[in-house]
């Protein structure tokens, strides 16, 4: 236990021998720069059918309720692959004084594998057998992205 | 345990005051509580935009037929004054007893900086046959005002949303042989939406499709006699929060023509629907 006093003593030391902390004003903090943004990379796998355990019957439901009945839009096995390199996000300045910014960076890279489902109907149970199937919808193959998404307050 | 009660009250003491104490929260009068200013939306845009690619969007029916986009390309210039004229999502009161909205509005885009570029290829496919059919070349496509609302129906569940468009396409070519090759298409030259006066002349304003207060259109899920169906629609203009008369938009194409390889550009001329109103919308999906 006294070892522990001493390194806590020796570790608070460390911190009374940097100094006090100093405030910051707008114009000293606006001055502050670093490698303040992040870049990340996604595989996305949904409902691989080839994997062990893999679900047969997956489904993503919307619920609509009026005249005492619900209803609900029901999407068969949303499935398929992302993979995305990369986007990034990080806080700029605005050149025209106007305050900062957020810029997602959209990426240069996105692949779909199968990406979509594989019904669409409209139905009064959602866990019930599909019925009046209105179609299907896949993605395959690259999109290539470039620019910057920027989002600020008003 | 006592003695290691003593150690942590030790370590918290100088670790107290080796700390800066933050400050005290200070109470504000209503004079300087006045010149408080929340910023409550928020802007985006973007910037330095274009996509490409191979991908492929494929819809296929119940019975096998599909139809499929692909190769889709796009890019959009930018105004030379970036956050000058941005997109604008805000969350305002809705009109008397209605909910609130969801707001996005689209830059009014005054000098028609902000155009749009774009490509796509398609084709259908059925009884095992695949039908390319060749290339939508967009040039020049430039939205002015105009934009979208999204709130809760007045009846019902669902979405209720609201659109206006101001639209102007350069030149909108259907290309039979790809979009490198202009050689063989229908070519339509000088493409223009938007809303008109009582003269069916274009005032410079968005075409209101839809409100969500007055006209509201709204996506849901519907049962009829047949069972329950997927429903898009627009309701009738509602004098209670409105005019109650359906707001009146034009369409005008500049030129319409043909060109193909060794033969005369077959020239149609122009065509204008001065004023329409869309009063009424019901739409239901079934297989």
């Amino acid at each position: 236990m006294a070892r522990a006093l001493i390194l806590s003593l020796m570790l608070a030391a460390g911190v009374a021998q940097g100094g006090p902390l100093q405030a910051l004003d707008d114009k000293e903090l606006s001055q502050v720069s670093g490698q303040d943004g992040i870049s990340f990379a996604a595989h996305i796998s949904l409902n691989d059918p080839t994997l062990v355990g893999a679900v047969s019957d997956s489904r993503l439901s919307l619920g609509f309720n009026g005249d005492g009945q619900n209803r609900y839009i029901v999407f068969k096995n949303v499935r398929g692959m992302v993979d995305m390199f990369a986007v990034s996000l990080g806080v700029q300045t605005r050149a025209d004084g106007g305050g900062d910014y957020i810029a997602i960076g959209l990426p240069g890279y996105v692949r779909y594998t199968n990406f979509g489902f594989e019904s669409l109907s409209v139905q009064t149970d959602p866990n019930a057998p599909v019925t009046g199937n209105l179609g299907s919808l896949n993605i395959n193959g690259t999109v290539s992205l470039q620019g910057q998404v920027r989002l600020w307050s008003h | 345990m006592r003695a290691a009660r003593a150690c942590l009250l030790a370590v918290s003491t100088l670790s107290a005051a080796v700390c800066v104490p933050a400050p005290a929260m200070e109470p504000l009068t209503d004079a300087a509580l006045s010149t408080v200013r929340g910023r409550d939306g928020v802007s985006f845009d973007l910037n330095g935009f274009a996509m490409s690619g191979d991908a492929r969007v494929t819809y296929t029916t119940p019975i096998g037929s599909s139809l499929y986009v692909e190769k889709f390309s796009a890019a959009r210039s930018d105004n030379p004054l970036p956050f000058s004229d941005p997109y604008k999502l805000d969350i305002v009161a809705g009109a008397p007893g209605l909910a609130d909205v969801i707001n996005i509005a689209f830059p009014l885009n005054i000098n028609a900086d902000q155009r749009w570029q774009a490509a796509y290829d398609w084709g259908v496919t059925a009884d095992g046959v695949t039908r390319e059919q060749g290339s939508v070349v967009i040039k020049d496509l430039v939205f002015s005002g105009g934009g979208l609302q999204f709130s809760t129906p007045q009846v019902n569940d669902g979405v209720a949303f609201g659109a206006a468009l101001r639209m102007d396409i350069g030149q909108l070519s259907f290309q039979p042989r790809g979009r490198s090759d202009a050689t063989e298409a229908m070519v339509l030259s000088g493409v223009h939406i938007g809303g008109v006066d009582g003269n069916g002349v274009f005032n410079n304003t968005p075409w209101m499709l839809a409100n969500v207060a007055s006209q509201p259109a709204v996506i849901n899920a519907l049962t009829d006699e047949t069972g329950p169906r997927l429903h898009i629609g627009i309701d009738w203009p509602d004098a209670r929060y409105g005019s109650g008369v359906a707001p009146a938009g034009g369409i005008v194409v500049d030129n319409i023509s043909f060109v193909s390889p060794g033969q005369a550009t077959v020239d149609l001329g122009s065509s204008r629907i001065g004023s329409i109103q869309i009063q009424y919308l019901d739409i239901k999906f079934k297989h």
